[in-house]
């Protein structure tokens, strides 16, 4: 029986294809690992445990947890959407077209809102203003509540919200966004418990001039084996400490016990 | 005897298979006193065939029986089955055991697990005829070389890009002629038109994930698909031009069928319905090319992908016209009275591919 010819410029090709886009990741983790922009620390409270049983993952990823300020002009207690008010003119510097920015939309074109997406920055702040602040608006809820006579278990439902917001809540609230990351941190005023990250928004289909953040591209970190070999032993609180390289990807650099760490609950 | 270095294996099967049914006829005609040939010629003809049939089995492998043809038919769902779960083996192994290695090992085995898969493709591929083995450890080589770059994203916590989709399609298309794998070179196509699509909606400001959103990014690709095998010869590569332009035709046409059903273009500034309306139009004169251009060029699966666009097309715009104004039998009724006339027209049709594959039957007459 004849021998298939294997075409031997074909083959040099696909070796080469896997050789150099190898080589490229490599050398820009390589490069975006070289300096270190900013470092932050977070708690199991803003980074938990995301166990992958689907896939039967044996390694370990940390799911960030986060939150954007509850909008004033609503009695909910939450903000579900990780919405975030903007001015019109930021939400056209971020690509969104006319119809998809509200108060530039005549009120006869309002029913062609276009759904949009554009990538943008986000500015996070742990254990800020915008976590204080959730906490003062829930207080004052609970505070009219019992003024208005509203019914025990409504109560008790806030003073629950409440306590889990104190204690296991996320404390890092994505608090402004911008068409690019250095708007951003001219306004980092607290450089170890802010940072600024890179998101993905989109707006409703009402085009009220809030944006959702629709993904946040650094809402899972994996755990190397060098950090912590066991990956089945993540303590039950623990500090995390994450390092931002030249190209905003963020890496883990270390986990601790929470009683070794110093600023945790801070 | 004839010079099989420009013969592909499609061209072998089909000799083969017209040797068959020169016996066959041969043997009707006999039995009917219609024809015979003396005995002396019957045994040159029988001793050339065979010789024939000897030459183009070594070179290509092809099927002399139509046992064997099911066998192969068996053979060839086996092989994508079996590749397949294969990949899917491998997928699962790595997650089951990533978390025991060090970052360096993990690195090291999703570097190497595409170069040694493609080793063991090309030395299978050398050493067998058929392809089906080797078929086998090409999509294992492809699902490496998928794990390598995603994983690596993971285990980095690197942003994703859409370059990857040109690097595995380039990857898997390279695959594809190097065992000459018409699978992989429909997974080369979907990730060409996925990078496309992606690159198309930044250039126009929209983030790449969103490509779904907007289809219309899809039409140029598929056109490019389409019209690939014309500029560049696919002879010596079994079925490939055919996977070329059927690809393109179901690229082009599902584009417009879900743009003309969804009436939303980033591109019109009209309204929803006169977008929908205009897709319709695109599709029914886009079907009823393909239908043409296969007629004419002798592409059956061309034909065929365009009649079932066509026919959509026209239920789609039956039911927006009929469904809400007149009662539900009477609908159904014109379905299917619609349905008898394609049936008399494709008849039509096919009459007319048949007398033009065969010019021979036509021009002894």
């Amino acid at each position: 029986m004849n021998k298939y010819m294997i075409n031997k410029r074909l083959l040099l090709a696909a070796i080469m294809l896997i050789l150099l886009s190898n080589a490229v990741v490599l050398a820009r983790v390589a490069f975006n690992r070289f300096s270190v922009q900013e470092t932050i620390t977070l708690t199991e409270r803003e980074f938990s445990s995301l166990q992958e049983y689907a896939y039967g993952s044996s390694a370990l990823t940390l799911q960030l947890q986060w939150k954007t300020p509850v909008p004033l002009d609503t009695d909910e207690p939450y903000n579900y959407h990780h919405s975030i008010q903007v001015t019109d003119a930021n939400c056209r510097a971020m690509g969104f077209s006319k119809n998809a920015c509200r108060t530039a939309l005549p009120a006869n074109l309002a029913s062609t809102c276009r759904r949009e997406t554009h990538l943008a920055w986000l500015l996070m702040e742990y254990n800020g203003k915008a976590y204080h602040n959730d906490i003062a608006l829930l207080n004052s809820h609970i505070q009219q509540a019992r003024a208005d006579n509203k019914d025990n278990q409504f109560i008790r439902g806030l003073h629950e919200q409440l306590d889990h917001l104190l204690g296991s809540d996320s404390r890092l609230y994505g608090v402004a966004l911008a068409d690019n990351a250095r708007v951003l941190e001219k306004r980092i005023t607290r450089p170890q418990q802010e940072f600024v990250a890179r998101v993905l928004a989109g707006n409703d289909y009402t085009c009220s001039g809030r944006l959702n953040i629709q993904k946040l591209f650094i809402d899972k970190l994996h755990v190397p084996k060098e950090i912590l070999p066991d990956q089945q032993a993540l303590p039950e609180k623990y500090t995390l400490d994450i390092a931002f390289g030249n190209l905003g990807e963020p890496w883990i650099t270390g986990i601790r016990p929470a009683t070794q760490g110093k600023n945790y609950g801070n | 005897m004839q010079n099989n270095t420009t013969l592909s294996r499609s061209d072998a099967q089909k000799r083969i298979d017209r040797i068959d049914a020169f016996y066959h006829e041969l043997e009707t005609l006999e039995k009917e006193h219609l024809f015979s040939i003396s005995p002396a010629q019957q045994d040159a003809v029988k001793h050339y065939h065979q010789g024939v049939i000897a030459s183009l089995v070594q070179q290509f492998d092809v099927d002399t029986t139509r046992h064997s043809k099911n066998l192969s038919l068996g053979m060839q769902i086996a092989s994508f089955i079996g590749a397949l779960a294969l990949a899917a083996s491998l997928f699962f192994l790595f997650y089951q055991c990533w978390g025991y290695l060090s970052t360096t090992l993990q690195v090291a085995i999703l570097i190497a697990s595409p170069f040694i898969t493609l080793l063991l493709t090309v030395i299978i591929r050398s050493h067998e005829q058929t392809g089906y083995f080797s078929k086998l450890m090409a999509l294992a080589s492809f699902s490496c070389f998928v794990l390598d770059l995603s994983m690596l994203g993971k285990i980095f916590n690197i942003f994703p890009s859409y370059n990857a989709m040109a690097i595995w399609c380039a990857y898997s298309l390279l695959l594809a002629y190097i065992a000459s794998i018409r699978l992989l070179l429909v997974v080369a196509i979907i990730f060409f038109y996925g990078f496309i699509a992606a690159r198309i909606n930044t250039w126009s400001g929209i983030y790449w994930l969103s490509m779904f959103e907007h289809p219309e990014s899809f039409l140029l690709p598929a056109l490019m698909v389409f019209f690939l095998p014309s500029l560049f010869s696919q002879r010596q590569y079994h079925g490939f031009d055919n996977v070329y332009r059927v690809s393109g035709v179901i690229g082009l046409l599902a584009t417009f069928f879900i743009l003309s059903v969804t009436g939303d273009s980033r591109y019109l500034p009209w309204p929803s319905d006169s977008i929908g309306n205009f897709y319709v139009a695109m599709g029914f004169v886009s079907s009823a090319g393909c239908i043409y251009l296969g007629i004419k060029n002798i592409w059956p699966a061309v034909t065929n992908a365009g009649n079932v666009f066509f026919v959509a097309f026209l239920y789609l715009k039956i039911f927006d016209w009929w469904w809400g104004i007149m009662p539900h039998f009477l609908f159904f009724l014109i379905i299917s009275l619609t349905a008898l006339l394609f049936m008399v027209i494709f008849n039509r049709l096919r009459i007319q591919l048949k007398s033009a594959s065969a010019p021979g039957v036509m021009d002894h007459e």
